[in-house]
């Protein structure tokens, strides 16, 4: 039982701290997506998608490949720090970071994209830079995509598996999300344990949807 | 004081019209898509012109030939739109103070509280612009605009979405905001009437140009402005009836 709290505390925390990175940097993407005109904008959009459409493994694959200990990035942080991020659950956030982000930056570009131009407009009219636009008058208004944009990014971090067995591994105790563990299982032939986190597991995403559908209705 | 010229090819509608003003209100009168809104919003900086030069006072807003192009954050007008604009997510109060900036929060609180006094909006201040009439939420635009004691008030067809009773009221606003804010004021308009009653001096617009400048008793005249027939055949009665 100890093991399956574990994971569930896993999955939930690995899944949170991404969903909160995710929300940072798909705002500030999604904006410059929605709003600014710049070279390589449809480069950025045609990457930032990706994940999107790539198995997770390919999207893990990569990640090894900038991450590894000898990796574009990892290489130099090992050889720096003599640290590397591979297998540890820092890893399972990097990599539901990836996979989730694209919903985050789909849902807030088209929901900053809907805000009216009159607005913005009359906040510039009134002499607020763009900045404080943004954060005063765009953000506010574009809040329901973004509450549903880091909501569906929380659910599929939640759900990550191919991208994080490839980053973090199914290490027990250590990096074992629950999808990670109930693969285990069912491969082990465990059928009992397995069926019984599955439906745990299912339970409680339904509820957290659930919740997270009713609270953001009250808040917006 | 505001003098405007400029030139603007968008798709195979061009705008190129030049005038100015003093200390008045000139109304820029014309059918739907002759170009007053496309002034304004160059007026403001929200759109670049092609060519041109714009001046208020002596601040020069833009000038194509050397390349000065103000942003609208520092153009300092009050810009009433048509669709009216007023933030649905801020309640009266917080609308009206967004307008003011520079100030600390007790000199900027002071200031709603004057505006919410001029445009009697006391018992409205905590309510959203969903919850409040047509004319209510023009007051609070006008408070808005301003609040920020702007070099101009640009209103762009601001009665537009009104009823009639209420149109006659906000004729009455508007000159009491003249008289107490002394501010100059470009108002477009297609409505004849309005033009007549409020305009100290009338730039007629059609198809791009400005045909025509002058009081509206020498534009409306019938016997000068041909053109003009058809309106006046459709208000003539109106006009003697209110003037």
């Amino acid at each position: 039982m100890d093991e399956v709290l574990f994971s569930l505390r896993l999955s939930f925390q690995v899944a949170a701290i991404a969903t909160l990175m995710v929300i940072v940097v798909g705002i500030a993407v999604g904006y410059l997506l929605a709003v600014k005109q710049f070279r390589g904008k449809d480069l950025l959009d045609a990457l930032s998608t990706l994940p999107l459409v790539l198995p997770p493994t390919v999207t893990g694959y990569y990640l090894i490949v900038l991450l590894g200990r000898r990796g574009l990035l990892g290489g130099y942080l090992y050889s720096l720090f003599g640290w590397t991020i591979m297998f540890t659950w820092q890893a399972a956030v990097i990599a539901s970071f990836v996979v989730a982000l694209p919903f985050m930056i789909k849902t807030t570009r088209a929901a900053l994209e809907a805000v009216d131009i009159s607005y913005i407009h009359a906040s510039f009219t009134l002499g607020h830079s763009e900045l404080a636009t943004a954060l005063r008058v765009m953000l506010p208004l574009a809040r329901k995509g973004i509450l549903a944009g880091a909501i569906l990014s929380f659910a599929r971090a939640l759900g990550e598996f191919g991208a994080t067995l490839m980053l973090a591994g199914n290490i027990p105790g250590k990096t074992n999300t629950m999808p990670l563990t109930i693969y285990a299982l069912a491969s082990s032939g465990d059928w009992h344990r397995a069926n019984l986190l599955v439906l745990f597991f299912t339970a409680l995403s339904g509820l957290f949807l659930y919740g997270a559908n009713r609270l953001s209705r009250k808040l917006v | 004081m505001l003098s405007v010229v400029i030139k603007k090819t968008l798709g195979n509608f061009s705008l190129d019209v030049s005038w100015s003003m003093e200390r008045e209100l000139l109304v820029l009168f014309g059918p739907s898509g002759a170009g007053k809104t496309l002034t304004l919003q160059m007026l403001a900086g929200l759109m670049r012109p092609d060519e041109g030069r714009i001046v208020s006072g002596n601040l020069v807003f833009f000038d194509r030939a050397s390349g000065i192009d103000l942003p609208p954050q520092r153009r300092s007008l009050g810009y009433v739109f048509q669709d009216r604009a007023l933030f649905p997510h801020m309640t009266v109060r917080q609308n009206i103070g967004y307008g003011v900036r520079g100030v600390d929060r007790a000199g900027r609180d002071e200031r709603v509280r004057e505006m919410i006094g001029i445009f009697h909006l006391e018992d409205l201040e905590h309510k959203y612009p969903s919850q409040i009439s047509g004319g209510e939420k023009q007051r609070v635009t006008l408070a808005r605009a301003l609040i920020g004691r702007p070099e101009a008030l640009l209103l762009d067809e601001p009665f537009s979405a009104l009823d009639n009773n209420l149109r006659i009221e906000m004729r009455r606003l508007l000159r009491s905001i003249r008289r107490d804010f002394d501010v100059p004021i470009v108002l477009v308009t297609h409505d004849l009437l309005e033009a007549y009653t409020l305009a100290d001096r009338v730039a007629l617009y059609e198809a791009g140009r400005v045909v025509e400048v002058g009081t509206p008793r020498q534009l409306f005249n019938p016997a000068s402005n041909p053109d003009l027939d058809f309106y006046m055949a459709l208000n003539l009665p109106f006009l003697i009836g209110r003037a």
